[in-house]
């Protein structure tokens, strides 16, 4: 007996979207919108505290607590030696909240001291909630980083998450479909970060609003499943609804031995039928995109969107030369709060900080490419403030047992404990008033990491060769 | 939620004529928000509206006299960008805005608005420059939005019509309880999951686990 469904009728070639959409979809409404089925719902305390007490407060139930997930990584302090007293105003009380709500609820939570703690995006692709061919929904707009793992994840509100909570599903318009074709050997000077940097720079900050996208092409076959989820990790920043990479032979490698993933029979099945989630030949996307990355080396941004990048051995543009009104303008604005000007070479701007973390490049790979420039050497006098923030939990252990916590400490940087830290500025700790930060985040967005506060995005690789020379550097250029 | 029923809405403009108008920038991350707090307006673009300590920065546009009672604002491409919180519908709701005219919206606040009783209606760029300029140089003009024929009109006489998905669109309408709606279908939803818990065992944890 087989326990996939097949499909008797001929259809037509459908994309590997269309298909988990078909496979997911319990009813078409009366307005053409379908009621989708949701096999995760990821929780954090800063809004699964609202939706669950919501949800508590109308006296509904959560449909099924057992596919429900949560973790605590936005407001929970990163200090080592934590507690539920947070640096973040009001945080204690949403840490609470969401600890008590979720236990009336039945739903498991990774709490402060679960050695499975950790930032969402990482934590459950790492303990195998994430499988391929999942609906996933968390609400955060990073959840599509779990697209790397070929599952259908992508960002609500809170509202959303109260109704999946309460009825497994969501209503939705089924977006456009976006295929991003990256080919090119990626040489070891260009990481996932690097890729998707130079991708959103081409297509711009809106190029993928409305569209679910895949991720195809040779430079996505020979990229890691971190890698994968670094990629997806920042769809969301040229407005991609959510986006995917088909799984494949490195996917359930990944995969294999964790701890929800299934065993035995169960395993076989689940990997049959996954082997079929790519995209039908000859079906058709409503866009295509093409980036060869084969030349591609170290990228930074040098404005106030992540579509706002260039080489680092660049310059920032020359404003004239952005044909776009629109975007002439919002890079007037960017350099006005960035303290840059056009022409102006990116490499040797003096940065005062260092950030290395985030759902974007705090796994171990992102962790052992900034310890591999660091190790042996120590950050510039210049920099006040130089943090190292695994992903998980579970990240920091792995990367204690590799040494890699004393490399990043004896170049002065602080070896943290796992969460979102500042990749937002909460209202707790802060960066020095208007410091200059490289961080390996995804939003560089004005006062995301503090009033006034300068981002400039970049790999793990980029941010340690930086903060060696206390201003944005080119990793190329440090010697091993 | 605060999805009350959006039929018809009259009133100011305000005009934020930039692009890529993030939900950090709307509702900043360092929000001293309590779990349960009911109005969170006095967060909204707090960075732009408010000087550090407090004080009203006058060149704001929500902080003219003409302007910050506005029930629509006018901005550029990809408003609501960035992270998913629901916090910023809720805070210009809050503030009191019900309508916003854009080129485009980022996806999540785009629909965070219609479960919140705020219309993000997209308009061609062309037009919201347009617009943006009437309002502009006209403090006192207001305009007129009816969901029910898909029209904005200004006092000065400017119409133009948008489209919208009819499931948004009757969200906004009837305020719906889109969580109550979907339980009617209770049924539906058990027998699917039923039919799944044997086709695809591995989503099941608690089968798996015994």
């Amino acid at each position: 007996m087989t326990l996939t469904k097949t499909i008797t009728k001929p259809q037509a070639p459908r994309t590997l979207h269309g298909k988990l959409w078909d496979q997911h979809q319990v009813a078409v409404l009366d307005d053409g919108s379908e009621l989708l089925y949701i096999d995760r719902i990821a929780l954090h305390e800063r809004s699964g505290a609202i939706a669950l007490r919501q949800l508590a407060k109308s006296k509904r139930k959560v449909f099924t607590p057992s596919l429900a997930f949560g973790t605590l990584d936005h407001v929970l302090d990163t200090r080592v030696g934590r507690t539920d007293q947070t640096l973040i105003p009001s945080g204690t009380e949403f840490i609470r909240v969401f600890r008590n709500e979720a236990a009336a609820a039945g739903i498991i939570l990774f709490d402060i001291d679960d050695p499975r703690q950790g930032i969402a995006h990482v934590t459950f692709a790492e303990q195998g909630v994430a499988l391929p061919g999942l609906t996933l929904i968390c609400a955060d707009s990073h959840t599509g980083t779990l697209g790397g793992l070929g599952a259908m994840a992508w960002g609500v509100g809170i509202s959303e998450t109260e109704h999946a909570l309460a009825t497994q599903t969501l209503n939705l318009v089924r977006p456009k479909t976006m295929r991003v074709t990256i080919d090119g050997n990626i040489g070891i000077e260009a990481s996932a970060k690097d890729i998707v940097l130079k991708l959103i720079g081409q297509v711009g900050v809106t190029g993928g609003v409305g569209h679910m996208v895949e991720f195809a092409g040779s430079a996505i076959r020979q990229l890691s499943i971190e890698g994968r989820m670094t990629l997806c990790n920042m769809a969301v920043e040229f407005g991609a609804w959510s986006a995917i990479v088909a799984p494949d032979a490195s996917t359930f490698a990944y995969i294999e031995g964790r701890p929800y993933a299934p065993t035995g029979a169960a395993w076989k099945t689940a990997m049959e039928t996954w082997s079929h989630l790519r995209t039908d030949d000859g079906a058709v996307f409503d866009k295509e995109v093409a980036l060869d990355v084969g030349e591609l080396g170290p990228q930074v941004s040098w404005g106030t969107n992540p579509g706002q990048v260039v080489s680092v051995a660049g310059t920032v543009p020359d404003l004239a030369a952005i044909l776009d009104p629109v975007a002439r303008a919002a890079a007037k604005a960017s350099l006005d709060y960035m303290g840059l000007a056009p022409g102006q070479p990116l490499e040797g701007v003096p940065i005062n900080a260092v950030f290395i973390g985030s759902c974007t490049n705090a796994r171990l790979a992102d962790l052992r490419s900034a310890a591999a420039i660091l190790k042996g050497r120590k950050i510039a006098a210049s920099i006040s403030k130089a943090i190292v923030v695994p992903g998980s939990s579970d990240v920091k252990k792995r990367a204690e047992a590799e040494g890699l916590h004393n490399i990043f400490l004896d170049a002065g940087f602080e070896w943290r404990e796992s969460g979102c830290s500042l990749c937002f500025f909460g209202g707790g700790e802060a960066f020095p008033a208007g410091a200059r930060v490289a961080s390996t985040t995804n939003r560089n967005f004005e006062n995301r990491q503090g009033p006034g506060i300068r981002t400039h995005i970049m790999s793990p690789a980029t941010a340690a060769a930086s903060s060696l020379a206390g201003a944005l550097a080119d990793p190329r250029k440090v010697g091993a | 939620m605060r999805n009350t029923p959006l039929t018809t809405l009259t009133g100011r403009l305000a005009p934020l004529m930039r692009a890529n108008i993030d939900t950090d920038a709307i509702f900043p991350s360092r929000s001293k928000m309590g779990v349960d707090e009911t109005d969170v307006s006095r967060f909204l673009f707090r960075e732009w509206r408010l000087t550090d300590d407090g004080q009203e920065r006058p060149e704001f546009v929500l902080n003219q006299p003409s302007r910050r009672n506005a029930v629509f604002l006018i901005a550029l491409d990809n408003f609501g960008c960035g992270s998913s919180r629901e916090t910023a519908p809720w805070a210009l709701r809050d503030f009191g805005i019900r309508c916003i005219v854009a080129p485009s919206f980022g996806s999540i606040f785009q629909a965070n608005c219609y479960r919140n009783g705020i219309a993000p209606v997209v308009l061609d760029r062309k037009y919201v420059e347009t617009l943006g300029s009437i309002a502009e140089n006209d403090d006192a003009m207001t305009m007129t939005l009816d969901l029910a024929t898909q029209v904005l009109a200004t006092s000065g006489g400017w119409r133009v019509s948008f489209a919208m998905p009819s499931g948004a669109k009757a969200m906004l309408m009837e305020g719906l309880d889109t969580i109550g709606v979907t339980l009617t279908r209770r049924t539906e939803i058990e027998a699917f999951q039923r039919n799944d818990v044997s086709g695809r065992p591995w989503v099941y944890v608690e089968s798996l686990n015994g």
